[in-house]
């Protein structure tokens, strides 16, 4: 038995056997023709050029038909490519004039292109255009070799399939029926592949360092998608367990999907807010799809994934409009800029920091470079004319820094009152509590703003002092420690003091264990990734008031994070046994 | 009839394969001679491999230099394009 840890795509759990793909080089030698055979050889290319343009279109009606139109656009650029008359020309001169063979002619003018490519540049949509001409390139190589490896033929048994990266020519593949898993060892979320797996609900994993090489053919493997967890030929007792878990996850899945649209109110009827947390705009579909009732964080950070530029207020504007065209108006939460330094060295050439957790990120790096916020504001306050939104500051770790934040806010205000820009002039502000501090002097915050969000990831982090990366010490992180608690409770209550609300959107948001003991320490609104709404509306849909008292009544008896992590676990356990594994 | 604009690509993976192909696609449509500069490179945005080459990235500029009979249309028809990010 071996484990191997990759990035999930989408959720489910799959076991069965495992069959590798083959999507290696195609072997050819760059051959030379006789003079003699030149107008023979160039007949050959324009004649693979003609099946690959057929081939082409028939994917393209098979893709449209059972992915989207979406996805069979990309195989109509291929085309266009294909029979470009510069690339055909300079094709044909190499067999004319160099006597390549068709094949060398074609893989030395691709590989000029892809040159090109590799010369711009860093990032992974540079990455995608070289796919795409390998992909083209291989296509004409294999009608010119008689190679056959159109892999959707070749599918004839359920398996899940191991490749090392796959092509967005053989997307076809996850239509096939006998595909019920796909595993890669490359490719990023976003890429096109990764985007279909999700768009089709496909079980899948990708990023799985070794996998093509730690793979048997033909041996059982289990992808658990829900946690990017791939384990090679299980032991009798993990694949039973597996086995029981995916029937189970199956029809507790249909269950609670088929509840997700329900209220979020325990059986005695004490109702909370989900709401989901999303990082691209068009991610808040998916929350109401999951039955969220709106977004209550938006990580902006996407919007500064270009290192090299940072964005426009046209760009944080659009973004912003499109969610609120979904949102209508539902609750929208943004939270301003959240990165570090590190992060933009080439644009504001700041210095290599020596403990970036603790340097200049989030709201400092906003004070240092104030005009990154204020653009990031008159976006959002621009947005607020057309429907209700929030700001979200985060980060916050003194007094005078929500001073200065707020004042960010007021300059840019002005500004947009003397250019006449409408804007909703009460737009409500609020802080994540994430640094200890924060919440230690909650009670001098709360007057100051419109609402609290806790976050816990960072606040787990910087209570307990611990870098939940570094395996030898990530045993300390945990959000159950009572320190940690403690601080959720004191950040409670200032807020009840000054009568604002307060929400929760760390990860334990999502994770139904914690939400009975979150929920009797007086929290009701969570922000969580949508796919998990459903499943914590599903708890809280089966418990009453009562569990909700019992849980947080035998946690206060504890003093260590393990023993109350064991009070919530049995207590949820007992709740709804089929969300868990034994 | 010559008509030049430049529009800043908004959309969040830049000029990547199917942009590409509806610009060049929409181009095909009419009878005028479109250019497209990129970060100093010009390109026939008649050609999607062209367009690929320009590497242009979600907030870079497109300039684009119209030269026929149908010039003010295309560049209408081109503007609406890349501000619904091309329908993605």
């Amino acid at each position: 038995m071996k484990k191997l840890q990759g990035v999930p795509v989408s959720p489910g759990i799959v076991v069965h056997k495992a069959l590798k793909i083959f999507s290696e080089s195609i072997p050819f030698v760059d051959r030379f023709i006789e003079p003699g055979n030149v107008e023979a050889e160039i007949e050959r290319y324009k004649n693979a050029c003609l099946v690959a343009k057929e081939d082409l279109l028939k994917t393209k009606d098979r893709v449209s038909g059972s992915i989207g139109t979406d996805f069979s656009e990309i195989f109509q650029s291929h085309i266009h490519i294909l029979t470009d008359d510069t690339i055909q020309a300079d094709t044909i001169y190499r067999i004319r004039k160099k006597n390549y063979s068709a094949e060398y002619a074609i893989s030395s003018v691709y590989k000029k292109y892809k040159k090109t490519f590799k010369k711009m540049g860093r990032d992974h949509l540079l990455a995608q255009r070289v796919a795409d001409i390998d992909d083209i390139e291989r296509r004409l190589l294999k009608i010119l070799l008689g190679v056959t490896d159109d892999i959707s033929r070749d599918l004839t048994e359920d398996a899940i399939y191991v490749a090392h990266e796959l092509r967005p020519s053989q997307a076809t593949l996850l239509s096939n029926k006998h595909v019920k898993g796909i595993v890669t060892e490359t490719g990023g979320v976003t890429s096109h592949f990764a985007i279909m797996i999700r768009a089709l609900g496909l079980p899948g994993i990708i990023g799985v360092e070794g996998i093509t090489k730690e793979i048997v053919e033909g041996q059982t493997i289990i992808l658990d998608c829900n946690t990017g967890l791939v384990i090679l030929d299980p032991d009798e007792e993990t694949l039973l367990q597996y086995e029981k878990l995916h029937k189970q996850f199956q029809l507790f899945e249909k269950t609670i999907i088929s509840q997700r649209m329900l209220p979020a109110e325990t059986i005695d009827g004490y109702r909370v807010t989900l709401l989901g947390n999303i990082e691209f705009p068009n991610e808040a579909n998916a929350v109401l799809q999951n039955g969220g009732e709106g977004v209550g964080l938006y990580r902006t950070e996407f919007l500064f994934v270009d290192a090299h530029q940072l964005p426009n207020e046209k760009q944080h504007l659009s973004a912003y409009l499109e969610t609120l065209k979904t949102l209508k108006e539902k609750p929208f939460v943004v939270r301003t800029m959240d990165l570090g330094a590190d992060k933009f060295a080439e644009v504001t050439g700041s210095e290599q920091e020596r403990n970036p957790f603790l340097g200049c990120r989030s709201i400092r790096f906003c004070y240092e470079n104030p005009d990154i916020l204020k653009i990031q504001l008159r976006a959002i306050l621009t947005a607020s004319a057309k429907a209700s939104i929030k700001i979200l500051f985060p980060m916050i770790s003194t007094i005078q820094e929500l001073k200065w934040s707020l004042e960010q806010l007021e300059l840019v205000k002005n500004e947009l009152r003397a250019e006449g820009v409408p804007f909703a002039e009460k737009i409500p502000v609020g802080i994540m509590i994430e640094v200890p501090s924060a919440a230690i002097i909650s009670n001098d915050l709360a007057p100051l703003v419109d609402f609290f969000s806790i976050g816990t990831n960072d606040l787990v982090q910087y209570t307990l002092a611990v870098d939940r990366d570094n395996k030898k010490v990530s045993r300390i992180y945990s959000p159950s420690d009572p320190a940690v608690l403690q601080l959720i409770k004191l950040t409670i209550a200032s807020a009840r003091n000054h009568n604002i609300p307060v929400s929760l959107c760390g990860e334990i948001a999502g994770d139904p264990i914690f939400i009975p003991l979150l929920m009797g320490l007086g929290l009701t609104e969570f922000s969580m990734n949508s796919h998990s709404i459903p499943f914590v509306k599903n708890l809280i849909r089966s418990m009453t008031w009562r569990n909700i008292e019992e849980i947080t009544a035998n946690a206060s008896k504890c003093h260590s994070s393990e023993e109350i992590h064991a009070v919530m676990l049995k207590a949820v356990k007992k709740i709804i046994p089929d969300y868990f594994s034994e | 009839m010559v008509v030049e604009k430049t529009f800043t690509l908004i959309n969040e993976n830049g000029l990547h394969a199917r942009p590409a192909t509806k610009i060049a696609e929409l181009v095909a449509k009419y009878n005028s001679k479109v250019m497209v500069k990129c970060s100093g490179t010009e390109v026939d945005a008649k050609r999607v491999i062209n367009l690929l080459m320009l590497g242009a990235e979600c907030g870079m500029e497109l300039s684009f230099r119209i030269d026929g009979p149908d010039a003010d249309a295309l560049m209408t028809a081109i503007g609406n394009l890349i501000n619904q990010k091309f329908l993605e």
